[in-house]
């Protein structure tokens, strides 16, 4: 015998032995495990069909979990406007208010009926125009 | 299952090992041969551990459609499901271990020159293995008068399988196979909730 085998390997090589003799059993051997087991066949189909069942479900609710987390996580998701380019398009912004009656905060302004243009309203026209921008940047470089 | 795995489902397709959606269709299809088999060998790997009939199972397959266990591809599911049981049934049962925090008294005699670890800087793996050890003695001790299923016992403990394990031994099939049930019976008799192992 190897000197340098230890309990826990031999152990579980025993074990491994007969899992590997459970699964190369043959149709009637198994039925004799069941036997010896004093195991009753439609009960244990029955036993694994629920585990089964079970299994699914625990996974199904996972997937769902994770899917609220992504929404969630997209919702909260930070500009990839940079703040120097904010504080620029921000000025800009601020220059279009103080224009003509169709400048933004107007727009939003008669959106909100009168009422002031909120942070978030502001943060989210910084974006528009980000985006606007790079895509007048795009459109030059074409 | 715990709430912070992630479902590999969400993730690009590994032609390596099985997609969730392949391993459910693989356990619909699992014939009531296939689940006798599971049960046989959750059975089993439940002794030792706080679980209850079909949680292990449950477990199992529930880490095979979270990805947290991968089924290789060329690897039947049945016996990547047994791998699994084995693997989440052995860190449950040293966890149990390190948790009741056991000490055994000392066996007298080692027939099997096993080697016991004696790390004293992890206490914790020596129980183990000297629980593991006391075990493998208890199997021969019950086979005691048996020399042909010691020798077998000792050939399976070494990893030898099959042709290589008979021919060993000097055995045929049918000796090998009437050996293995003599095993068996003694085994249950000694352990009748199955090895702890």
């Amino acid at each position: 015998m190897n000197s340098k085998t230890t309990g826990h390997e031999q152990l579980q090589r025993i074990a491994d032995a007969f899992d590997e003799e459970i699964l190369n059993a043959s149709p009637a051997q198994l039925r004799e495990e069941l036997a010896a087991e004093g195991l009753d066949e439609g009960k244990v189909i029955a036993e694994m069909d629920a585990a089964l069942a079970e299994a699914k479900k625990s996974y199904g609710k996972l997937r769902l979990e994770q899917a609220k987390a992504a929404v969630a996580a997209r919702a909260i998701a930070p500009s990839n406007v940079s703040p120097i380019d904010k504080e620029r398009i921000r000025g800009k912004l601020a220059s279009m208010r103080s224009g003509a009656g169709d400048n933004v905060a107007g727009m939003i302004m008669a959106a909100r009926k009168g009422k002031g243009l909120s942070d978030n309203d502001e943060e989210g026209t910084l974006n528009d125009l980000a985006q606007l921008e790079e895509l007048e940047k795009e459109g030059d470089e074409e | 299952m715990s709430d912070s795995e992630v479902v590999s489902g969400t993730e690009p397709r590994n032609a390596k090992h099985l997609a969730p959606e392949e391993v459910l269709e693989k356990l619909d299809s699992f014939s009531a041969d296939d689940k006798i088999r599971l049960r046989l060998i959750e059975r089993r790997r439940c002794a030792g551990t706080d679980f209850q009939s079909g949680q292990l199972y449950s477990e199992a397959v529930c880490r095979a459609l979270i990805g947290k266990r991968k089924c290789p591809i060329d690897v039947s599911l049945i016996a990547f499901i047994a791998q699994t049981m084995r693997s989440i049934a052995s860190h449950r049962r040293a966890k149990l271990k390190r948790e009741r925090s056991l000490t055994k008294a000392s066996r007298g005699g080692d027939a099997t020159e096993i080697v016991v670890a004696t790390n004293q800087h992890n206490p914790e793996a020596a129980l183990i293995e000297q629980e593991d050890t006391d075990i493998v003695t208890a199997i021969y001790e019950c086979l005691d008068g048996d020399d042909e299923a010691q020798l077998v016992i000792m050939a399976l403990a070494e990893g030898k399988k099959g042709k290589e394990l008979r021919d060993e031994i000097g055995i045929d099939q049918a000796t090998y196979d009437y050996a293995m049930r003599r095993i068996k019976k003694a085994l249950k008799k000694k352990f009748p909730e199955g090895l702890p192992s």
